[in-house]
């Protein structure tokens, strides 16, 4: 009986993709929305070639929620799980052949929750030098996004210009009370230039960051140190303690060369360039400046892409490397009230290895994609030497199909299967001199380190035409799960509703 | 022309970006902190020990590695605090010999050079 059913289910399915697959029309949904473009990510972010990226225009009004819950925090600086609401638009419209303009703005608020050893903003972007306390807990958030972007085709040649612009604070509501200001204005501006049937693009981009952190206590008993960290446990203990105003400014440039076959069929290329600091500094003595981070990036992928005859294909392959440096200032006698760096030492170091290997099988109603590799990554503290060393495996699979095109109701279902496993990974710790909170902390990263990921995740779009008009409303669902192999759990989810046009 | 300017535009600004940061990865360093009596008496023998706590990761390092009157020290570059105990045999230059208590401390002493670290502390007689 069961296998009946599975049998219909199935037959369904296909009869619809099939359906889906001999009446499918170009619809913007479908040129936008397709797993073909994780393929040209590189070519978005340069101005110039994602002005000839679409055919077509879409814009979106969204309004969505989304959440995610662990059993346990994987990470604990990201806390246990969020709930985020989204009101935003998204739009590229196409003015002419050779002319396109796109743009974005956004509005996000939400909660974070049980977040620990965290009181900065932007924890991934400057990890590990952060302000920490051993308390944490719920943070609340907003966030306003506006970016725009303008590109056109003169002769052989590609021009284009796009500005993205984030504003975002973080804060608690209860002791400690952290608050992170952050300003963060990237430009961007790229040319690229037609030889047979290649365009070869240049991009440059430059990026202001700042961000104004402070802890209150408004409890006067229970003031806890607020730690200046340096990474893998270790901090700056002259600094730490009661020192909670800080100041994190940064920035950087990223150079990106792009080989693009604009007829949708041959050789594509990208090398990417980057490098930013971020200086953290006290806002008490003259801005003392206490660290600097510095992360350099170079990404290259290699491909081969084809849509012919209704038919998409893709092999691809790609390698980033990452190198971030810490660089702590040691701070001298004090004088007039401030603090003179007597000597610079570089003693945080982190590197990734990430190579992988992916091929995409698709026809225009649906997409397979499914990508492998292998990554390496390693933290070093200098003295009291920390080294923390982990190599993993990666596979994923991403299937999206259009379903009804010719109906009034379309559908879009995306599907994905991630697992990482855990080759190898080591760790040294001079755990008889830490402190036990910085000890459990560690123990905590330690556990996650060598841990194997597996997740699950499947997402559904709707859209509906509005009879005699341009508009269209749209719903989308997605859910996730993620199982850790040690014992904890994620879920996610994700509701959204729109307006295209 | 055009392809020789663009490569050497693309050349220069890969340059500029991967080569601005330099590592300053030389973290350690050698020490030699003199120890100078109060009188014109030399030291001829010294048994002590010294604490020397990094100014800003509190990390104390012990040590009694004393050649004469100088001590010599492995240390993370910084900015420390000193302070020495023990017992000191000083010599009058008379051939009189007296065996002294002593103790020699200061709050700060700037040992972040890559070379040529040092500082010399005043001894104070306990006896």
């Amino acid at each position: 009986m069961k296998k009946s059913y599975a049998f219909i289910t199935a037959f369904c399915l296909l009869s619809l993709t099939n359906e889906a697959e001999a009446s499918v029309t170009d619809t913007a949904q479908v040129e936008h929305l397709s797993l073909w473009n994780s393929l040209r990510v590189s070519e978005s972010l340069n101005p110039a070639l994602r002005s000839a990226m679409f055919v077509s225009s879409l814009s979106q009004l969204t309004l969505s929620m989304d959440g995610r819950k662990q059993s346990e925090a994987f990470v604990e600086e990201d806390g246990t799980g969020f709930l985020h609401t989204l009101v935003g638009v998204d739009t590229y419209l196409r003015l002419s052949d050779k002319t396109a303009v796109w743009g974005k703005a956004s509005y996000t608020a939400g909660t974070n929750h049980d977040v620990r050893w965290r009181s900065t903003a932007d924890y991934a972007l400057l990890r590990p030098y952060i302000l920490a306390d051993t308390l944490g807990g719920d943070t609340k958030g907003e966030c306003y996004r506006f970016a725009g972007g303008y590109g056109t085709r003169l002769g052989r040649f590609c021009l284009g210009g796009e500005m993205e612009f984030r504003a975002e604070q973080e804060y608690r509501e209860r002791d400690p009370r952290m608050r992170g200001i952050v300003t963060d204005l990237t430009l961007r501006t790229g040319c690229a230039y037609t030889i047979g049937i290649y365009d070869i693009g240049l991009a440059v981009e430059t990026n202001i960051y700042r961000q104004t952190n402070s802890v209150a206590f408004y409890n006067e008993d229970g003031v806890i140190p607020e730690y200046q960290l340096t990474g893998l446990g270790s901090d700056y203990t002259r600094f730490s303690g009661d020192k909670r105003s800080l100041y994190h400014d940064g920035g950087g440039t990223a150079i990106r060369l792009n080989l693009v076959p604009h007829a949708c069929r041959g050789i594509y290329a990208d090398l990417m360039l980057c490098e930013h600091h971020y200086e953290r500094k006290l806002a008490d003595f003259n801005a003392m400046p206490l660290t600097m981070l510095t992360k350099e990036r170079a990404e290259m992928s290699l491909g081969w892409r084809q849509k012919k005859g209704g038919a998409n294909s893709a092999v691809f392959s790609g390698v980033k490397l990452a190198r971030h440096v810490g660089d702590e200032n040691v701070g001298g006698e004090a004088y007039g009230g401030s603090y003179p760096t007597i000597a610079t030492l570089s003693m945080y170091h982190y590197r990734l290895t990430d190579a992988h290997l992916g091929a995409l099988y698709g026809r225009a109603s649906w997409n397979v994609i499914a990508v492998g590799g292998y990554r390496t990554e390693s933290e070093e503290y200098a003295y009291p030497l920390r080294r923390m060393e982990h190599t993993d495996a990666y596979a994923e699979v991403d299937a999206q199909c259009f379903l009804m095109q010719r109906r009034a109701v379309r559908l879009m279902l995306d599907a994905q299967a991630q697992h990482s496993t855990s080759l190898r990974s080591t760790v040294t710790m001079p755990y008889a001199n830490m402190k036990p909170s910085f000890t459990d902390m560690i123990r905590h990263k330690e556990r996650y380190l060598k841990a194997d990921f597996t997740t699950l995740a499947i997402h559904l779009r709707a859209d509906y035409d509005m009879p005699r008009t341009t508009y269209g409303l749209y719903a989308d669902a997605g859910m996730s799960y993620t199982a850790c192999s040690v014992g904890s759990h994620q879920t996610g989810a994700r509701l959204a509703i729109g307006l295209c046009f | 022309m055009n392809h020789k300017i663009l490569i050497t535009l693309i050349v220069a600004l890969a340059s500029l970006i991967v080569s601005c940061h330099k590592e300053e990865n030389d973290i350690f360093s050698t020490a030699y902190i003199t120890l100078r009596t109060p009188d014109s008496a030399s030291i001829t023998n010294i048994q002590a020990q010294a604490v020397v706590v990094n100014v800003n990761t509190r990390q104390a390092t012990t040590s009694s590695q004393f050649r004469d009157s100088r001590l010599e020290v492995e240390l993370l570059r910084g900015a420390y605090s000193v302070t020495i105990e023990g017992v000191v045999t000083v010599s009058d230059g008379m051939g009189n010999e007296r065996i002294r208590q002593f103790r020699a401390q200061s709050d700060y002493v700037d040992l972040s050079h890559k070379t040529a670290n040092h500082a010399e502390l005043n001894i104070l007689y306990l006896d």
